[in-house]
């Protein structure tokens, strides 16, 4: 990699390579080599095939919708970087500082661009973006069950409603912290002048982009009808919507991967001098860990994925039993990726908040140590729980036992995450601004959701409760209770730094309280039909639950007016929002010694560091 | 490497581009490594599990155990 480096803003000159093909290059120009590429590889392959063969259909819409991704990568330039690299004319230094968009203004959040900020920001409206849809789905999801006999949208309707509400929400919960935080605020905290491979960060972002309308076209596909979790047979047999599914999967693999790849060189290649591991900010522990683990979790998903589109294109018959193939196989692979993955979402939410906590409270983190080897001991045990998604399966029925042990041992190294919050907060003085908030708004819905998560781990339990509601609140507890709690306040406390202006302190209250009692009664009200049976993915139930199913949509009601507030908050906020000072939290870590806008290299000295990030209330050691 | 005079951009050392290179592709070994694991467990759990027969005849299963290699002994 190289460090972009330059004088000062008044006395350099902008980079402006008329005559380098990468300054003629944005979105627009990928979105059209993207539909060229797609519509030219349907008619191609269209061509001569017996289009009423779904075999066909599902080969002609995968090609064409990898096509689409690919001709979209080379549409925005992608590959100029390297393909200069192989013919021996690799990009002059001013072609580089434009590719990282120097003195582009708003331009370059559409262009293919290296300068790791705009990546986060990219991020960041991307989340936000698929929140919306997801949030979107799932109104109508709790509209149409407000009252039984699934008035709103028909049963078909319903199911494809569930499983794109859910793969949505997974991806944007996936990179809901790690994308912008990530991307934006990490390199900095760290003290680096930018991610270990620029381009490879550029990459990741528009390579899920790419994902995006694919995932959409689902819609106008037929939709899929297997929830998210797209087990197999169901899969292989679904409609040409699956392919969307399928197609989605396998890109956001890539992306996954190499993100995951560059976010972790740069944490351990890149820090800047006197960063020790224990100087490290909590928040970079948790999202490297994060990362780290999806680094071999997702690429098994992938498999399954691949496998799932050989036996819909090819007939492999991977997961046909009448072939020699087994629905389980299917299972196996999904889960193996499947509950890391949960880990995935929700150690930087927590690692966000854990930043938060010594900075709003003025105190030490407490225990550093154990935070760490919280983070370390989920991260390790989450890769040999998988089959507790599978106690009633039949698969296995001897392992349950084993599985059981470990889902429940890893409530231990979660116990540690809350003994660090609880300690950090003890006897402390907390400012309550809305990260804080979070904070304590995280530490009641994780605390819900994690005990009742250990019921679920406990064989004869889960097999009461299994494919009941109480299974979704149980999962969304976790994830939007935890995780998303926690991105929520990470976003509130890096605004300014991000933005250059505070968020809008009564909306973003106001927000937050229509969010969290709105979320709580919710699904408060679901774990109480999930008990009494009400299964979970059914368009309609029995009246018996008629008055908890009113009364939860309400709540989600209540969530989404809380989301249209904070929307408004933070797009008001950047817009004319008040002026941020640089360090408006009197934090310790380095993002805060920075000014807003961000210098292209980070820092005009490479910063050295001399103590740890918490030292509130001591003197630096 | 091109460089221009008007625009300057510090190169790290070889030294440093090379850590992080061999640290970043050995991360996308480890993703590549558990690709071919979710491989490899694909093939040998699905002959192990032999659904259908559809991976060796039960005959011929059988056959190994017995002595004299027949499928049809006994």
């Amino acid at each position: 990699m190289t460090t972009l480096s330059h004088a000062p803003a008044s006395s350099r000159p902008i980079p402006n390579p008329k005559k380098s093909l990468i300054t003629k290059l944005n979105m627009g120009t990928g979105i059209v080599v993207g539909v060229i590429f797609c519509w030219g590889t349907y008619f191609a392959m269209k061509a001569g095939r017996d289009m009423t063969d779904s075999h066909n259909v599902n080969k002609v819409l995968l090609m064409s919708m990898f096509a689409w991704s690919i001709g979209f990568l080379i549409g925005i330039g992608a590959f100029i970087g390297p393909f200069r690299w192989l013919i021996g004319k690799d990009l002059t230094d001013e072609e580089q500082l434009y590719l990282a968009g120097d003195g582009q203004g708003w331009k370059r959040y559409f262009k293919y661009c290296t300068d790791h900020k705009v990546v986060g920001i990219q991020y960041l409206v991307g989340v936000m973006a698929l929140l919306g849809v997801g949030g979107t789905m799932a109104m109508m999801i709790r509209t149409n069950l407000a009252t039984p006999g699934s008035h709103f949208v028909t049963p078909v309707v319903y199911n494809s409603l569930v499983g794109l509400h859910g793969i949505t929400m997974i991806v944007a919960m996936i990179i809901v912290a790690t994308g912008p935080f990530g991307n934006y605020i990490m390199p900095i905290m760290i003290g680096a002048a930018d991610m270990a491979f620029p381009r490879l960060n550029a990459l990741s972002w528009w390579v899920l982009f790419t994902a995006v309308p694919v995932l959409c076209s689902a819609w106008f596909l037929g939709g899929i009808p297997t929830g998210w979790t797209a087990y197999a047979p169901l899969s292989d047999q679904a409609g040409p919507g699956m392919n969307a599914f399928v197609a989605t999967i396998i890109i956001f693999a890539v992306s996954t991967a190499v993100a995951g790849m560059n976010i972790t060189t740069t944490v351990v290649a890149m820090r800047a001098k006197g960063m020790k591991w224990n100087r490290v900010p909590i928040f970079v522990i948790g999202a490297t860990i994060s990362v780290a683990l999806a680094i071999p979790a997702f690429p098994t998903f992938m498999v399954a994925m691949i496998q799932t589109g050989l036996d819909r294109t090819i007939a492999t018959g991977f997961y046909d039993a009448n072939v020699g193939g087994s629905g389980w196989l299917y299972a196996n692979l999904f889960w193996i990726m499947g509950h890391p993955e949960v880990y995935v979402i929700l150690i930087p939410g927590v690692a966000a908040l854990m930043e938060i906590a010594p900075v709003f409270v003025r105190k030490p983190l407490f225990s550093y140590n154990a935070a760490i080897a919280g983070f370390a001991g989920i991260a390790g045990l989450s890769v040999l729980v998988w089959a507790h998604h599978m106690y009633m399966a039949g698969w296995m029925p001897s392992l349950n036992g084993p599985f059981m042990v470990t889902t429940e041992f890893i409530s231990v190294p979660t116990g540690l995450l809350f003994l660090v919050l609880i300690g950090t907060l003890w006897r402390g003085r907390p400012w309550m601004k809305l990260p804080m908030l979070c904070v304590y708004a995280f530490i009641w819905n994780f605390l819900i959701g994690g005990i009742t998560g250990i019921y679920l781990s406990d064989v004869p339990a889960d097999n009461y409760l299994h494919g009941s509601m109480y299974v979704t609140a149980h999962f969304h507890y976790t994830l939007m209770g935890a995780a998303l709690t926690g991105a929520i306040g990470g976003l509130a406390y890096w605004f300014p730094k991000m933005t250059g202006r505070m968020l809008n302190e009564r909306g973003g209250y106001i927000s937050f309280w229509f969010i969290q009692i709105g979320f709580n009664v919710l699904f408060l009200g679901m774990f109480i039909v999930g008990a009494e049976g009400q299964p979970r993915r059914v368009a309609d139930y029995a009246h018996l639950y008629s008055h908890a199913n009113l009364i939860s949509t309400m709540g989600a009601y209540s969530v989404g007016i809380g989301m249209i507030i904070l929307l408004w908050a933070i797009v008001h906020s950047w817009r004319s929002g008040k002026i941020a000072p640089m360090n408006p939290w009197g934090a310790k870590t380095l993002e805060w010694t920075v000014p807003y806008p961000v210098p292209l290299v980070n820092f005009d000295q490479p910063p050295v560091v001399t103590s740890d990030p918490y030292g509130y209330g001591r003197s630096a050691k | 490497m091109a460089h221009d005079t008007e625009f300057h951009v510090h190169h790290d050392s070889p030294e440093a581009i090379g850590r992080r290179e061999r640290l970043g592709v050995r991360l996308l070994i480890v993703a590549d490594g558990a690709f071919l694991f979710g491989m490899i467990f694909s093939y040998f759990y699905l002959r192990n599990l032999n659904v259908n027969g559809g991976w060796l005849q039960r005959e011929f299963i059988l056959s190994a155990l017995l002595p004299d290699g027949s499928p049809h002994s006994g």
